[in-house]
């Protein structure tokens, strides 16, 4: 393989990676908080895409104040899901709260059947995101260039949130011990509400991006990023942010540039992510950059 | 004063009485239930094998595997291939040719059967060995990602699979006579495992898995155990299933195939199995009833084209509705018997129990 | 009957327990006391093998068991209660009882499943031993009943049957007479001495109610920050200055 083509694989790898560390992180923050897989985080993705291309398509907004608009209405609906489909169950055994994730991720998909049909829809990119651009020869589509960017401003807010503030503070100490947390006044429904919430914004933007650099959008087209991402956040260390980062770019990463090289394999793309991850269960469960939690006998 | 019904109230008489009727109840079926309702009928034994085979290990052993799908898939595909002439198979394989030592493997319905079981549970094994030592949350992705690299390898070992094309034209084995009889024989083979000392350490180990471990049990080898017993019956499920449809893919086998089998356990009660049954047998039936929701509605003033998916909605809220606001499904973890339908006043008082 | 020699775990930065060194003799009643945190459960998880030691190491009946997995230390012959009871809250309570009797039916899944009478007779003598179990403890009346029904008293009698279910040699009481009223410490305190008697057992016990300890053990190690801090009968405990330094405000009910 000659260089150029190399770049060009790589430049895709890096925003592939970036998507994933998108919506690793939403992962990795509810879990680290509840110690719940949201099967349903997926789905919260394909989400923040379809309103986003029905606000955009609708023309009665600016692109950018629709596509705005889309990520805050998606982020209002990973708190509603949080309300009504596990704090409910905060009680219950893990089970209960997991069959409901799933329970959950299968309606909003089957709904999204209902509501949007199953035919693709294209999404009407923005020209800024999809001029193609050549370096050196590199013809790389100028969204590849805003992935990573707007993924490492996000990253960068995030970070400055939970260790700068005072609801980020109460994130960690809320991951740390719910219990307490609560005996500090911590309000534990709040902050499990807002790491929804940004969760939810993440896979927003995550899923808007995915659609300008794949613009067909379909119902289920959550379930396998959904189930990557996971993967990447547990690669990472679940329940650390720069575990999910560092999971999903380095999924990103292994699942492109091998396929680049053995092209072969292109019809295993899909099992990498899961062969990684019973490579990683079974080597460091706690992932690359995670801690231990035992249980008090 | 005794009532003639009190003649009845013996549970061996009752016992027999009910195995009586519902053979005369299958004859009646065999002649006469039309095409259509007898593949329903089937189905529901069906999944009360698969059903059961979930619950050994979600709602007995408390191992919450998402990987059911993949031990179906295996059993689907290994018996279909065991018993497919050479001409069905040069049939089929029209893309790339089948290895050649599978081309000439026929044998019949019984031993493929058995052997199908026998690689899903060795199947088992491999996955369990090592996903078993992981936490329950950690259990559930990692089977899952199982059956998932199931999936993908199956859709890509055109030699083996015919890959994405999948196998048409299997042998129609699955009559009502075989997938009743194997719901009966496993339904016997649970209650029977479940009653005993074994069924006991899967509940310990399910109820509290430090003192199961701390009172002699080896907890590990036995969590393996269940594991491989329910990939086993999975796996038999799975071939039934084949030769009932006569066509396999493994897109038929995704995560969507586990949530199915998960929504009938968890509708019938985690740790029950007459609640599986009952579930597995009212599901079904529903899954078929409700396929009109997806077509043409006429409901007077709305009339709509034909929406696919509704139906799949309905049964995603009845599990939201379930877990949410009855966590213990049907029956939780109780058993139908004599004595519950005795307390509930549909029969008469029994003499009390020995 | 069980040697510690020098055993410590850490937790990470945290020494739970450090140089632990204990002798119990066969059908010694040994306390094992100290305030809260002390490191009393770790060590028992540590000899049973809930944990892995950091360094040290653990004999019983001279055979190394460092590090072995719980249920192997329990066929050898160890059975443990806990300190915040862990019963099977599913089952009955013969079923609770019957479950530490699984690995010592000699049975197979075959015969269990195909109910053999090989199998069937088994499972008769298990249940047989079980209610004399339960009758000993006075629970035989219990024994259909949900697990959960019972009174806290009666579940923690009903947890030290399992153990001794198990047919141990050594049993390792985890305050077993915890949220227990004087006269039910009391009555305890001639249980543990009965079936001290009756099974031929050796007793480690860890307890706070001072009563109970006073009364039942011939010797006692304090601990307190996982370190050995004295060791003799009580009446010399009674007086040591250390421990009373250490205990101070502890409840001497």
């Amino acid at each position: 393989m000659d260089l150029r083509t190399f770049f060009q694989h790589l430049a895709n790898a890096l925003s592939v990676g970036s998507l994933y560390a998108l919506i690793a992180i939403g992962y990795s923050m509810v879990y680290g908080i509840l110690r719940l897989i949201n099967f349903a985080h997926g789905d919260v993705f394909m989400l923040g895409a379809y309103i986003a291309f029905y606000l955009v398509s609708s023309a009665l907004m600016p692109w950018w104040v629709a596509l705005l608009v889309a990520i805050g209405l998606t982020c209002l609906f990973g708190i509603g899901l949080e309300r009504v489909a596990y704090r409910p169950l905060r009680n219950s055994p893990r089970i209960s709260i997991m069959i409901s994730a799933i329970g959950a991720s299968f309606l909003i998909e089957n709904l999204a059947v209902v509501l949007f049909d199953a035919r693709p829809k294209a999404f009407a990119v923005p020209d800024i995101f999809s001029t193609v651009v050549k370096i050196r020869g590199v013809s790389i589509v100028s969204v590849s260039f805003f992935i990573p960017l707007i993924t490492f401003v996000l990253l960068a807010i995030l970070l400055f949130i939970v260790h700068k503030t005072k609801i980020g503070m109460a994130m960690r100490a809320v991951s740390t011990d719910q219990d307490a947390a609560r005996l500090m006044a911590i309000d534990v429904d709040k902050t499990v509400s807002f790491t929804f919430g940004i969760g939810s914004i993440l896979a927003a933007v995550g899923g808007i991006m995915w659609s300008f650099k794949y613009p067909q959008l379909l119902p289920l087209m959550g379930i396998m990023p959904g189930l990557k991402c996971f993967i990447a956040a547990v690669i990472g260390g679940i329940g650390s942010i720069g575990g999910a980062v560092l999971g999903g770019f380095l999924l990103g990463l292994i699942e492109i540039m091998t396929i680049a090289f053995l092209p072969d394999l292109t019809g295993y793309r899909d099992a990498f992510a899961f062969i990684l991850l019973i490579v990683v269960l079974l080597v460091k469960p706690t992932g690359l950059l995670g801690k231990n939690q035992g249980e008090k006998v | 004063m005794k009532s003639p019904l009190a003649k009845i109230a013996d549970r061996r008489v009752l016992d027999a009485s009910l195995v009586a009727v519902l053979l005369a109840g299958f004859f009646v079926a065999d002649s006469f239930l039309d095409p259509f309702a007898m593949q329903i009928f089937k189905l529901c034994a069906i999944n009360i094998i698969l059903a059961l085979s979930l619950n050994l290990l979600n709602g007995f052993t408390g191992l919450f595997s998402l990987g059911h799908a993949g031990f179906m898939s295996i059993g689907a595909f290994s018996c279909a291939l065991l018993t497919m002439t050479a001409a069905q198979k040069q049939m089929n394989f029209f893309l790339k040719p089948i290895e050649p030592w599978l081309m000439n493997v026929t044998i019949p319905f019984l031993p493929a059967l058995i052997i199908s079981g026998l690689i899903a549970a060795f199947a088992g094994f491999l996955i369990g060995a090592p996903a078993l030592r992981l936490r329950d949350d950690y259990l559930a992705i990692a089977t899952l990602g199982f059956s998932e690299i199931i999936r993908v390898v199956f859709t890509n070992l055109q030699t083996v699979t015919n890959g994405s094309l999948g196998l048409k034209g299997l042998p129609r084995f699955t009559t009502m006579w075989w997938a009743w009889g194997v719901a009966a024989a496993v339904t016997v083979l649970m209650v029977s495992l479940v009653r005993s000392s074994y069924g006991r350490a899967f509940k310990a180990i399910r109820d509290n898995e430090i003192a199961a471990e701390a009172m002699g049990i080896n907890v590990f080898r036995m969590k393996l155990l269940s594991f491989v017993i329910s990939a086993f019956i999975a796996g038999i499920g799975g071939a039934l299933l084949a030769h009932h449809l006569t066509t396999i893919d493994p897109k038929q086998f995704q995560f969507l195939k586990t949530f199915d089998v998960l929504l009938i356990v968890v509708l019938g009660g985690i740790g029950s199995i007459s609640g599986s049954i009952i579930a597995a047998i009212v599901v079904t039936i529903m899954m078929e009833a409700l396929r009109f929701l997806d077509g043409p509605l006429n409901l007077i003033f709305i009339q709509t084209e034909g929406t696919p998916g509704i139906r799949m909605v309905v049964f995603s809220v009845l599990l939201m509705a379930v877990i949410l606001f009855r966590q213990q499904g049907l029956m939780g973890q109780k058993e139908l018997s004599w004595d519950l339908l005795s307390k509930a006043g549909l029969l008469p008082r029994f003499k009390a129990k020995e | 009957m069980l040697k510690t020699g020098k055993l410590t775990k850490t937790f990470g930065g945290l020494t739970a327990v450090s140089d632990l060194s204990i002798e119990i003799g066969k059908g010694e009643i040994v306390g094992l006391i100290g305030p809260n945190g002390a490191g009393k459960t770790t060590a028992f998880n540590l000899i049973t093998g809930v944990y892995k030691p950091t360094s040290g190491s653990i004999e019983y009946k001279g055979r190394n068991i460092a590090g072995m997995k719980p249920h192997r230390i329990t066929k050898l012959g160890t059975a443990r209660t806990f300190q915040n009871i862990r019963l099977f809250k599913n089952m009955t309570v013969l079923e609770n009882v019957l479950v530490a009797h699984h690995f010592r039916m000699g049975t197979n899944l075959a015969e269990a499943v195909l109910r053999l009478p090989s199998y069937l007779s088994k499972e008769k003598a298990t249940r047989e031993e079980a209610m004399k179990l339960l009758d000993s403890v006075g629970l035989a009346e219990a024994a259909g009943e949900p697990s959960t029904s019972l009174p806290y008293g009666k579940q923690r009698r009903l947890e030290i049957a399992r153990a001794l279910a198990t047919d141990p040699k050594l049993l390792l009481l985890d305050e077993p007479a915890a949220g227990m009223n004087p006269q039910e410490s009391h009555d305890l305190m001639d249980f543990i001495l009965k079936i001290r008697d009756d099974f031929g057992l050796t007793i480690l016990l860890i307890e706070h109610h001072m009563q109970v300890v006073m009364g039942v053990c011939t010797r006692m190690y304090v601990l307190d920050y996982g370190i050995t801090i004295a060791h003799g009968n009580p009446a010399d405990i009674r007086k040591d200055p250390k421990v009373i330094e250490a205990y101070l405000g502890v409840d001497v009910c």
